[in-house]
């Protein structure tokens, strides 16, 4: 979930099924870049609909965890061989079976954060959350599908597209207002959908 | 990425299988089974002793593979799993083994109980005589065991897969209550019977060492070669049918990936801990395993079942990749093949033994009758459950948003 490009066509649907068919339709028969989608929860295979790359996230992850892993285990080496070393149970000072969990521990322990702030950045929420609200009924039933728009000539396609793919409301978001965090709607030439709102 | 929306599929009937493939697989394992006897029953007593030990080697893998697909089988029943519905008959034609011939092999090995077990040979000297341990490790008592241990799960698991058949002809609304039920008996006869077979049977060629990981260990074992065989059979499967998706490959190839990392989670936790306490009882098992060029096994099986299925399956595409995943399963199917041998051999032999021309037949033998058992069943019953509901839920993936 990028922030939402604007100006922007968005289609209102009901289910989640139509929404992954337009995606796909709208990306490969249509030809429309950027496409973005809303649900209530996580619709699978709607990456591979609206062809969203893979995200850096797990790249992230995955450079914290090596990193913690190499730390947690340097400090152990370091901290019991050199800065301290006790003999043990007659067991050389870098015995190293014993320090694997908590090398994993800290692997995993700095993966998941890096996890988390790759995420959060990822998703533009950090340092802190600016959501922008669509419609409340994006978090309840609506599946809502973006098709961020460069001119009018792309916008009259767009809706036409929608209109096609009997999509129950029809919304243009003009423009953010950065002030106060919201989206600013413009009207919807001849009507706007099936649905009245 | 979307298929077409099925709304029926037809019964596809059994897969076509040459009957003289069936046959000369049936042909090889009766062979190397003659082989074996002539070897346990003629041959001087050391040829004796190498017999049994490859036998008992041999059946176990096998019989860890069908254990391992019984479990996998019940799990999916109780967590009510959709996406396996397509390949259910996978894990069932390894089940089958268990009751056409598999349970044969561990009540056969009684009669080589005096080799295979050195507590139970004629001029056996426990290690704590007069105790109740003495008593539990006696070959009266121990008969008493594989039977109780063995025979309710080959019934239970041969319920679990003829229900599963029966339904192939007459659907059954009540099937997956049913199911359920049995299912959940199973698993916890298997929690029970499982860990008390990997410590009886298997553990006790080592009868001073003893870890109560062990039954956990052989489970991660036995799961995991399981789903490695299962993989295999996916390939085959694919081939037949386009039933079969990237994400039954995708779901699967997690499945391998994370019990790789189970099982060395697992294994890696019991050697650690024995070697942390360093009590004398406890550190044999690994010092007998260690030492006489035994160490080569060791670095083999970690890297065969943890190492390089880990990091070649990390990647999300490399578990859509058919050939990658079976080159892993593959090496799994070894490494729990050596890691078998490397738990039961060195209790007959201080340095590296390898395996002799009669172990080679013998596991021939067990191999033809395990592969005459899979194959019977494809060539005998359809290669979908048609008569399940979730088929088509399996098949049209329903079941990621439901």
């Amino acid at each position: 979930m990028a922030r939402l490009r604007v100006p922007a066509v968005l289609g209102f649907y009901d289910d989640a099924d139509d929404l992954l068919h337009v995606a796909e339709k709208a990306r490969v028969q249509e030809g429309f870049k950027n496409l973005d989608a809303y649900s209530p929860y996580p619709v699978h295979g709607m990456e591979e609909a609206l062809g969203l790359q893979r995200s850096w996230v797990s790249t992230a992850a995955r450079v914290g965890l090596f990193v913690g892993a190499f730390l947690g285990f340097t400090f152990q080496s370091w901290a019991s061989a050199i800065d301290w070393p006790v003999n043990i149970g007659g067991k050389p000072f870098i015995s190293w079976p014993a320090w694997i969990p908590i090398t994993f521990e800290t692997g995993v322990l700095l993966a998941g954060f890096c996890n988390l702030f790759a995420l959060m950045i990822a998703c533009g929420i950090y340092p802190k959350p600016k959501t922008i609200i669509l419609s409340k009924r994006i978090t309840n039933d609506r599946f809502v599908m973006t098709i961020p728009v460069k001119d009018p000539e792309e916008e009259k396609r767009a809706i036409a597209f929608l209109r096609r793919h009997k999509v129950l409301k029809i919304k243009i978001a003009d423009r953010i207002d950065q002030e106060r965090e919201r989206v600013v709607f413009r009207a919807v030439p001849e009507g706007g959908g099936t649905e009245s709102s | 990425m979307h298929g077409p929306r099925l709304s029926h599929i037809d019964d596809p009937g059994p897969l076509r299988i040459p009957p003289a493939l069936t046959l000369g697989t049936l042909a090889v394992g009766v062979l190397g089974l003659l082989v074996f006897l002539f070897a346990a029953f003629t041959g001087a007593e050391e040829t004796r002793q190498s017999a049994w030990a490859g036998f008992f080697v041999s059946y176990i893998f096998f019989f860890f593979i069908a254990l391992g697909a019984a479990a996998f089988l019940a799990i999916q029943y109780v967590t009510g799993a959709k996406w396996i519905v397509v390949l259910r008959r996978l894990p069932e034609a390894l089940t089958s083994f268990l009751y056409r011939g598999g349970f044969v092999f561990p009540l056969f090995a009684l009669l080589g109980t005096g080799y295979i077990y050195s507590w139970a040979a004629p001029d056996a000297t426990y290690p704590y005589p007069n105790t109740v341990k003495e008593w539990w490790l006696s070959p009266g008592v121990h008969v008493v065991k594989v039977i109780v241990y063995v025979v309710p799960l080959v019934f239970l698991a041969f319920f679990l897969v003829k229900n599963s058949l029966r339904s192939d002809r007459r659907p059954d609304p009540g099937f997956s209550q049913r199911q359920l039920r049995l299912s959940i008996i199973f698993l916890v006869a298997f929690g029970f019977l499982f860990s008390l077979f990997s410590w009886d049977v298997v553990m006790s060629v080592e009868p001073r060492w003893f870890s109560t990981m062990f039954g956990v260990y052989c489970f991660s074992g036995a799961f995991l070669s399981a789903i490695a065989a299962m993989m295999i059979l996916t390939f085959v499967l694919r081939r037949r049918t386009d039933l079969v998706q990237g994400r039954h490959l995708y779901d699967m190839g997690t499945y391998v990936m994370g019990f790789a990392t189970f099982m060395a989670y697992i294994g890696f936790s019991q050697f650690m801990l024995i070697w942390y306490a360093n009590l004398e009882d406890e550190t044999l098992f690994y010092i007998r395993r260690f030492e006489g060029n035994w160490m080569p096994l060791v670095v083999a099986l970690s890297l065969l079942k943890f190492i390089i299925p880990f990091l070649v399956l990390m990647p999300p595409r490399m578990r859509t990749n058919v050939y990658a995943q079976v080159i892993c399963c593959l090496g799994i199917l070894l490494g729990q093949f050596i890691d078998i041998y490397w738990i039961v051999m060195p209790a007959y032999s201080d340095t590296l033994v390898l395996p002799g021309l009669v172990n080679v037949a013998t596991f021939l033998g067990v191999a033809g009758i395990f592969g005459w058992s899979t194959l019977s069943f494809f060539a005998s019953h359809s290669y979908l459950p048609a008569g399940d509901p979730d088929l088509l839920s399996s098949v049209n993936g329903d079941y990621l948003h439901a």
